[in-house]
Order: C-alpha cells, then sequence, then structure tokens
C-alpha cells in the first residue's frame, strides 16, 4: 500500500512513442513535496535557455502532491508546468476539480510529456495501461465536445480528461489546459504547449487507492482542519458565492479594476456581482474533488439574449476580467463568455487583459474603427468582446503581416491579441503604456495601488504578475492584533501601508509554495483558517514521514529559490521585478483608494535582503547552501 | 429486517464524493472511490449530482437472484453479502434497477451499502447534508404528508 505518494512518474515521449515509468526518489520528495515543487526540479533538470516552448524538448508537466486523492479537505488539485511561451520563463498553472485526484488513484504522481506526435493523439492511462491513441477526429472539437467524445468513445464517465480546446491547437500564448469542462490550468500557456505536441488530451481513471499511515492521528488531523473550515467567519460567504462575493468588496475597498485598471471603483459592480448571479442564475453550488467549501457554482441564464447559457463559475477574475475591466455590465453576456473561454480553452484573465488593453487603444485612437474591420471596440461592447474571444480562439490572420503597414495589421487584431499583451503591444505602436504585464503574463484582477503586498506580490511572482502566487490578503483581511502577532507589526493589517509587506510577501510565498505542492486549495487555506501546523500534522500522518511547519516552510522557500534561479537562466534580470506604470505613476482617480499609488522602491530592497539575495536578485551562495543547493547552480 | 436507510436529497449534492472516500476508507482502510459502496453520479454538462446507494428495499431481487445464496440478514437486520461464499458472478449487479452494487476492485466480490453497522460513514462525512439516516419510505412519507 502506498501512503500520500505513489513515488512514481509517468515519462511519455510523444516522438518516439516510448512510455516508461520511473520511480520519484525519496529525497526528492522530501525537499520538494509534490505538485508545484516536484514540477520545477522537473522542468529545470531538462530545460535551458535554447529549449524552445513549443518545440519538442520543452517538457509538459502535471504533478500532483501527496494528500491530493484522499478526504483531506480541499487537496484534489493538480499543477502543470513547462517553459512558458507567452513570457519565456517558468510556465506553471494550478487546477481544480478531479483530474489530479485520478491521477494519483491511477498510481502516478506526476507525468513528464516530452517529443511531440507527427498527428494529433491523446494519452489514455489506465492504471499501468498507458496507450497514445488516435485523436484525428478530436482536432478542431472544443474542450466540451472532446470531454463528451472521449467519454462515449471509452463508455466510461468517470475518466477523467484534460484536454485543450481550439486556442491550444492554435498555439494561442494565453491559451489553458481544461479539466472537468469548466477548470483550468488557465496561466501561461500551457494550452499553446500541449497544442505544440498534436496532444489533444490526457485520459487518466485509476483504482489503486491511496493508504494512510497513522489512522488515529490522520483521522484527528483530518477533523481538525474541517472543524477549522467551518468554524472561519468567511464559510458562510465563501461556501455559497465563492470568489464572486470579492466583486462587490473590492469594490468596497476601491481596488476593483475599471476600463483596464485606469480606474479601482465600477458604479455598476452590483449588476456584475457575487449575489446577483446567485439570485438570478445560479442552479446549485459545486464543490471539487473532497472540498466541504462547494466554492464554485452551476448557472443557468433563463431568458433574454443570452437565455439558455449554462455552465460552471465563474470565478471573481472572470467576472472582473470581462465585466469592470471592460466596463461591460451584462452579466449575462460574462457567463456566455466564460462558457466560451472554457470551451476554447483560454485563460480568461489573460483574454479579458487583452481585450480590456484593445478597448483603451481604441479609445485612444490607437486602433480605429476602419482600421479593425469595422469593430467598435468601444468600452462595454459586449458583442465585440465576443467578437474579439473569438477572433483570439481562432488566431484569425486576415492579411500578411507586414511592419511597414501598421494600420493594416489591426484587420488582424486576433492574431496579435492572442499572442498576448506585451507581444500586441509592441505592433500598436505608443500603446505600451496600456499593456499590463508583469514579466509578459498579464496582470489579475487586482487594484494594488490600495492593496501594496499584493502589488510587490505580482512584481517578484516567479510565473510573471500573479495574485496568487504570494497571496497576501492578510492586509485586507487580518485584524491589527493577529498582525502583531504574527509578524510584530501591525500595519501589516493596513493596506495602503508599505511597512512589513515585504516580510508578509515573503511569508505568503513561502505558505502559497507548500499548498501548490500539498495541492491543496489556498482559496480555502488561506482564508478559512487552515494552518502551517495542520499541514505538517497531516503531512506526516499519512505519509510516515515526519514534517514540522519548519521543514514545510523550509521547502517552500526552496522551490521559490529554484523558480528564481530556473528565470534567472532564462534570461530574467532584476529589472523584470516591476508593475507595470500606470499603478507607479496614475493616482487612482476614485474610490476607497483614491490618490494611492504603488511605489515598488518602498518594499523591492527589502524583499531581496529578506530573502538573502543581492541588490541585483541573485541568490547569495549562503542562501544556496541553506537551501541544499550545489554550489555552481547559478553557473 | 433493517427499519432505517439512507436517505438521499439530491438536489444539495456537490458532488465533492466525500461520501465515496469516507466509505471505502471505513470498509478497505484505503481511501479509493472504485471500492465505494456509494457512487455519484456525475452529468457535470447539466450541473447534475446523484448518489447512488442500495435502498434496501423490501423486495430483494438482488438476493433472489444470487446463485451462490450470498446474500443474508446481518443480526442488525441488514441486507448484506458474504464475500466467501460471493463468486462474483455480477447476477445481482444486473439485478439490482438502482445500479447500486459493484465488484471491489480488491477481491473481485460483489460489495454493496451495509449502512456501517448502524452508524453510516457517508451520513457523517457529508458536508451538505444530502444524506440522512432515517426510517425507510413508508414512514417519512408519512411524516412528510403531516408535516404538509
Amino acid at each position: 500500500m502506498v501512503y500520500g505518494w505513489n513515488k512514481k512518474v509517468l515519462k511519455v515521449n510523444l516522438t518516439t512513442e516510448n512510455i516508461i515509468i520511473e520511480p520519484i526518489s525519496g529525497e526528492i520528495l522530501k525537499s520538494y513535496l509534490g505538485g508545484r515543487g516536484i514540477n520545477i526540479k522537473a522542468l529545470y533538470d531538462t530545460t535551458n535557455i535554447n529549449t524552445d516552448p513549443l518545440g519538442p524538448h520543452n517538457p509538459l508537466i502535471f504533478g500532483t502532491g501527496p494528500l491530493t486523492g484522499t478526504i483531506v479537505p480541499s487537496s484534489g488539485r493538480h499543477n502543470v508546468t513547462a517553459r512558458s511561451p507567452l513570457t519565456g520563463i517558468l510556465g506553471d498553472s494550478n487546477s481544480g476539480g478531479f483530474w489530479g485526484a485520478e491521477l494519483k488513484q491511477a498510481g502516478y504522481d506526476q507525468i513528464v510529456i516530452t517529443g511531440k506526435a507527427e498527428r494529433p493523439v491523446y494519452l489514455k492511462i489506465i492504471n499501468e495501461k498507458v496507450e497514445i491513441c488516435d485523436a484525428e477526429h478530436l482536432w478542431g472539437k472544443n474542450v466540451w465536445e472532446t470531454e463528451k467524445l472521449i467519454k462515449e468513445e471509452l463508455g466510461d464517465n468517470d475518466v477523467q480528461i484534460s484536454s485543450i480546446g481550439q486556442a491550444g491547437e492554435n498555439l494561442v500564448k494565453i491559451s489553458g489546459i481544461m479539466n472537468n469542462l469548466s477548470r483550468a490550468a488557465g496561466r501561461t500557456g500551457m494550452g499553446a504547449v500541449m497544442g505544440s505536441k498534436k496532444l489533444k488530451a490526457a485520459v487518466v481513471r485509476g483504482n489503486k487507492g491511496i493508504g494512510v499511515y497513522d489512522l488515529k492521528r490522520f483521522s484527528k488531523s483530518v477533523e481538525e482542519m474541517i472543524k477549522n473550515i467551518y468554524s472561519s467567519p468567511y464559510y458562510e460567504a465563501r461556501s455559497s458565492y465563492g470568489t464572486t462575493m470579492l466583486v462587490e468588496l473590492n469594490n468596497r475597498l476601491g481596488n476593483l479594476p475599471f476600463r483596464n485598471s485606469q480606474g479601482s471603483y465600477y458604479k455598476d459592480a452590483e449588476k456584475i456581482g457575487g449575489e446577483l448571479l446567485y439570485d438570478k442564475h445560479v442552479t446549485k453550488l459545486k464543490a471539487c474533488y473532497s472540498c466541504p467549501v462547494h466554492c464554485s457554482r452551476y448557472y443557468k441564464v433563463k431568458s433574454g439574449p443570452f437565455a439558455g447559457t449554462q455552465g460552471e463559475g465563474p470565478e471573481y477574475e472572470t467576472l472582473v476580467s470581462f465585466g469592470s475591466r471592460c466596463d461591460n455590465n451584462n452579466l449575462e453576456s460574462i457567463l456566455y463568455i466564460n462558457n466560451l473561454c472554457n470551451q476554447y480553452g483560454l485563460d480568461t484573465i489573460s483574454t479579458g487583459n487583452v481585450i480590456s488593453f484593445a478597448m483603451e487603444c481604441y479609445e485612444k485612437g490607437l486602433i480605429k474603427r476602419e482600421d479593425a474591420n469595422d469593430m467598435d471596440l468601444s468600452w462595454g461592447n459586449y458583442k465585440a468582446i465576443i467578437d474579439l474571444v473569438n477572433k483570439i480562439a481562432n488566431r484569425e490572420q486576415l492579411v500578411k503581416i507586414d511592419k511597414k503597414v501598421p494600420q493594416q495589421l489591426m484587420k488582424n487584431l486576433g492574431f496579435l491579441l492572442s499572442e498576448g499583451v506585451k507581444k500586441a503591444s509592441q505592433y500598436i505602436p505608443n500603446s505600451e503604456h496600456y499593456a499590463l504585464e508583469v514579466k509578459g503574463l498579464e496582470v489579475a484582477a487586482q487594484g494594488v495601488r490600495g492593496i501594496k503586498a499584493m502589488g510587490l506580490g505580482w512584481a517578484v511572482a516567479s510565473r510573471g504578475a500573479d495574485h496568487l502566487r504570494a497571496f497576501p490578503i492578510a492586509e485586507s483581511l487580518w485584524s491589527e492584533k493577529d498582525a502583531e502577532e504574527a509578524f510584530g507589526t501591525k500595519e501589516i493589517a493596513n493596506r495602503y501601508a508599505y511597512k512589513g509587506k515585504a516580510k508578509l510577501v515573503k511569508w505568503t510565498e513561502e505558505f502559497s509554495a507548500v499548498t501548490d505542492c500539498l495541492e491543496m486549495c489556498k482559496i480555502v487555506a488561506m482564508p478559512l483558517k487552515l494552518d502551517m501546523s495542520n499541514f505538517a500534522e497531516i503531512t506526516s500522518a499519512l505519509t510516515g514521514i515526519e514534517f514540522s511547519e519548519t521543514d514545510l516552510l523550509k521547502i517552500g522557500e526552496r522551490i521559490i529559490n529554484l523558480e528564481r534561479i530556473y528565470n534567472l537562466k532564462m534570461g530574467l534580470k532584476s529589472k523584470d521585478d516591476r508593475i507595470p506604470d500606470r499603478y507607479r505613476l496614475e493616482p487612482v482617480p476614485e474610490g476607497n483608494s483614491k490618490g494611492e499609488v504603488l511605489d515598488l522602491d518602498k518594499m523591492l530592497p527589502e524583499y531581496y535582503q529578506l530573502r538573502g539575495w543581492n541588490e541585483k536578485g541573485i541568490p547569495s551562495r549562503k542562501k544556496l547552501d541553506e537551501l541544499g543547493f550545489s554550489k555552481d547552480i547559478l553557473e | 429486517m433493517s427499519d432505517k436507510l439512507t436517505i438521499i436529497n439530491k438536489n444539495n449534492c456537490t458532488g465533492c464524493k466525500m461520501c465515496e472516500l469516507a466509505c471505502a476508507f471505513f470498509h478497505d482502510r484505503i481511501f479509493n472511490p472504485s471500492a465505494a459502496r456509494i457512487y455519484v453520479e456525475k452529468t457535470e454538462d447539466e450541473g447534475i449530482d446523484i448518489p447512488i446507494i442500495c435502498r434496501h428495499c423490501d423486495n430483494q431481487v438482488c438476493k433472489s437472484v444470487c446463485p451462490a445464496d450470498a446474500f443474508y440478514l446481518s443480526d442488525l437486520g441488514i441486507l448484506k453479502i458474504d464475500e466467501e461464499k460471493c463468486t462474483g458472478c455480477k447476477a445481482c449487479i444486473n439485478a439490482c434497477p438502482f445500479n447500486a452494487i459493484r465488484l471491489s476492485p480488491y477481491s473481485g466480490k460483489a460489495i454493496k451499502c451495509d449502512l456501517c453497522d448502524g452508524s453510516p460513514q457517508c451520513v457523517s462525512w457529508c458536508p451538505n447534508n444530502v444524506l440522512d439516516y432515517k426510517k425507510k419510505v413508508k414512514d417519512s412519507l408519512k411524516e412528510r404528508f403531516t408535516k404538509f
């Protein structure tokens, strides 16, 4: 019987069709734990600066954690990792649903896929039986059609499927890998990596089971975690509205992106908010594997132009991306667009971001209607948003690209935006200021001028602008007393303050790295009172290997540093730890963060120092020694 | 016969499968939904989750078709399957109108809900009060009509 880990990796080369199962060493599992940790280790060991993100040598890595597949609450997630075609640095994305748990049941912790198939294929994993199957008939189908066809073909409604839609097939740089129809490993273009390998889907089914090393200790620990979750003051709201409640909350705080983050307050927030969605369209609450929080929802639009639209979600990020960010107050249209993105396999965060960028370019006269195939990109025009989503997913290219005639380029707007906002802005003269990205990854839906730690989190996140690498929500949610106890300064709980935020981000980055390795949901863990002592106890009880809180945080720190070293090797410089000028230079015009800007210089040097990195953001020899890295790792 | 069974209020089910995990763990000390005696049937495109579990029928067609006479009533009046006698022939699986019997991936023998001998684990682990351990339909219907 296996305790926690299966200690096995499945390696598939699509060029040679070679399939091998290898052990994962105890040393690696102890040092990197699982999921995001074992994935970066595998990526680091097998790629270099010359690895083409869309070439056969870039590995596409799926990883699960030791808790995945057990009854530990909210632990059924998985990470997908590769060198990102969007950013050129670490690509890594995390998804919920049921796929990760099934991979564990099939007897693996990780899959590493290399090579490139000649014709479209899908990978079928049923316990030890692994096959590369023909997917010619699935190529060109969307994610929902693909899942249905595969389930019919295999005659099994319970197979779990990670697949790409047309966006991934077309190598759209902001495409993700979808599972359970609407759960996404959305960020950093992992869909394009899968598409480049001509791999339509990874299908898993297993019945091996996962054992527990210390039953008594394990049961006590699970009970405690569940008790903590239920007793959290946020449980009620989280388990009804999920992340959508943040629309109204962030608007009240003055942190809701409006019109490509020109503003941080949206007068129509209630029209796209969680409460209205719940009252009007939600049909039932929905959970991921072994999760008592059920923060997702099924919805169905009953009337109006979008009647019949039925799906799962959307999350806060999606509501903002296609709502306030584009000044679109039509909730039903957002639900429709959410489905569209899930079907195409597009990252809703990045897609909403590139569209709001295009809308601002239109507002500023940089994109003209007559140049852009008569598209009216006025703020709030949801028909144009839908049109653009289609064009992006299909990577629509109507004319030959010729830099000398920039107006001609606008006819290819779908193609330009499919490259991500950074690349798109390079095609559109004078638009750099409106391209909101860090390290090439489109920013998420936080108004970071009014939440300073979140801003720092974006700037230093190892996959580019992202709220979930640090997720420092303590600055908005904690009491001053709790902040003082945990960090020695009550200013942690003051979202406008800079003091202590470097410390907060360092700690939350390590906390988040641990949750991503255990494949725990940090949306559950952070606000709902699960802490490092819970994680240490449950992991020890399950695996039989003793982990203390300090051990886990050290693993978190090791992962942050290895990701940093990887990014440095991919050409990252300290100047890339930045935030877009909009947040630095333009004060928030209205709302409860009015007048705020984000001054990174007040936090970044301290962050480097706390990390043991020099002023160039390079880990010191001492830090490398402490984390057990070899001397020559930086060479 | 047991006068109680596990009642399902499917509209509350969020599809988390904690019932399956708790069931499998209680019986086999392993987390393996395929070895569970309860099964959540998911129709994700329509947003439907339905837990499937033995109804402890009065007319026990599973028992009557079993060629090995493996079904028996326990001391507590719960219909169970004798693993020694079961040959894994699937006759009961085919006969059950509720699809509530399956083969164990470990023993290859038929398995079904045994109400955990009176304290069903699925009921205690369900986060959403989907499952309830109650008196049989006739009584609970009466109960409902009284309320009505």
